[in-house]
C-alpha cells in the first residue's frame, strides 16, 4: 500500500500547523493565542489522519482540541480579569531566537544528512482492534496503562489541592 | 508526488523550535504553558510519523503517543492549577514579577 498523503495535502496541513504556532508566538492578546493553539491542534489531527492514524487523530482532537483548549481559556478567564491585562507587548529575546534557530539548524542537518530509515515498501497500518489487544494484554502495555491512569489521578488531585481556598 | 519521512521530521523540528523560542522568551505564564503544548504536539507528530514509516506493524509510536498525551494532559492540568495558585497569592501571572527568591 502506498501512502495516500500527497505533497499538496501535506503542504496545506504543514502551513496550517506552522501558522498556528507562529500565531501563538506573535499574538499580543493571550486569548487570540489560545485560539491559535486550538487551530494548531486541529491541523495536527489532520496530519495524523493522513498518516493512517485515525485513532490518534481523534485522541488529539479530544485531548488538545477539547480538554487543553478549554482549560487554557478557562484559566485566562479566571486570572485575567480585564481586557487590558490580556493585551501585552510582544516579548522578544535574542538569546531565545538564537537558541531556537540553532536547535532547528542542528536538527535539519541531522535529518537531511543521515541515511533514511523509512522502509521502501510500506505495509498497511494494523487495525484499531489489534492496538486495543496489545494495549490491554499482560505482555503488552497494560502496566504502563495502569501507571498512566495513576499519574492522571495524582495530577488531578494535585491540581485541586493547588487551587483550593486558603492562604497557604 | 509523495512525501517522505524527512518532511514530517523537518516539520516537527520546526514546530519544536518555535515552541522552544516561546518557552524561553515569553513572560506570561499562560503563554509559556501554550509553548510547552506546542512542543508536546511536535513530539507526538514525530512519534506518529516515525511509527508510520519505520515500524508500522508494531505500533510502538502509537503507544508512545498515547502515553505522551496522558503526561501532557497531566502537565497542563498541574501547570494551570499552579498558575491559579500563583495568581491568588501574588495577584500577577507574569514570570518577571515573581522575584521573591532573587538574591
Amino acid at each position: 500500500m502506498s501512502l495516500s498523503l500527497n505533497m499538496i495535502a501535506f503542504c496545506i496541513f504543514a502551513f496550517a500547523i506552522l501558522l498556528g504556532a507562529l500565531g501563538v508566538m506573535t499574538s499580543k492578546n493571550v486569548v487570540h493565542g489560545a485560539y491559535w493553539l486550538l487551530e494548531m491542534a486541529v491541523a495536527s489531527a489532520g496530519i495524523f489522519y493522513f498518516l493512517d492514524s485515525a485513532y490518534i487523530a481523534v485522541m488529539q482532537l479530544m485531548v488538545y482540541g477539547g480538554a487543553v483548549g478549554v482549560l487554557v481559556i478557562f484559566t485566562i478567564m479566571i486570572t485575567l480579569r480585564s481586557r487590558d491585562e490580556a493585551i501585552r507587548p510582544l516579548d522578544f529575546s535574542v538569546f531565545a531566537l538564537i537558541g531556537a534557530l540553532a536547535f532547528f539548524g542542528l536538527m535539519a542537518y541531522a535529518i537531511l544528512t543521515s541515511p533514511s530509515m523509512a522502509a521502501q515498501h510500506l505495509p498497511a497500518m494494523p487495525q484499531l482492534a489489534e492496538f486495543g489487544k496489545e494495549m490491554f494484554s499482560l505482555k503488552g502495555y497494560s502496566l504502563p496503562f495502569e501507571i498512566a491512569s495513576l499519574i492522571l489521578t495524582v495530577a488531578l488531585v494535585a491540581a485541586v489541592w493547588w487551587t483550593k481556598d486558603g492562604d497557604n | 508526488m509523495q512525501v517522505g519521512l524527512e518532511a514530517f521530521l523537518l516539520l516537527s523540528a520546526a514546530l519544536f523550535a518555535i515552541g522552544l523560542y516561546g518557552a524561553i522568551s515569553k513572560k506570561s505564564t499562560i503563554a509559556i504553558l501554550m509553548s510547552l503544548e506546542i512542543m508536546s504536539i511536535a513530539i507526538s507528530l514525530n512519534l506518529v510519523a516515525i511509527n508510520r514509516f519505520v515500524t508500522p506493524s508494531e505500533m510502538t509510536g502509537w503507544f508512545f503517543t498515547v502515553f505522551t498525551m496522558v503526561t501532557s494532559a497531566a502537565e497542563v492540568g498541574i501547570g494551570l492549577g499552579m498558575l491559579i495558585a500563583i495568581y491568588r497569592r501574588a495577584h500577577t501571572s507574569e514570570v518577571s514579577d515573581l522575584d521573591e527568591m532573587k538574591g
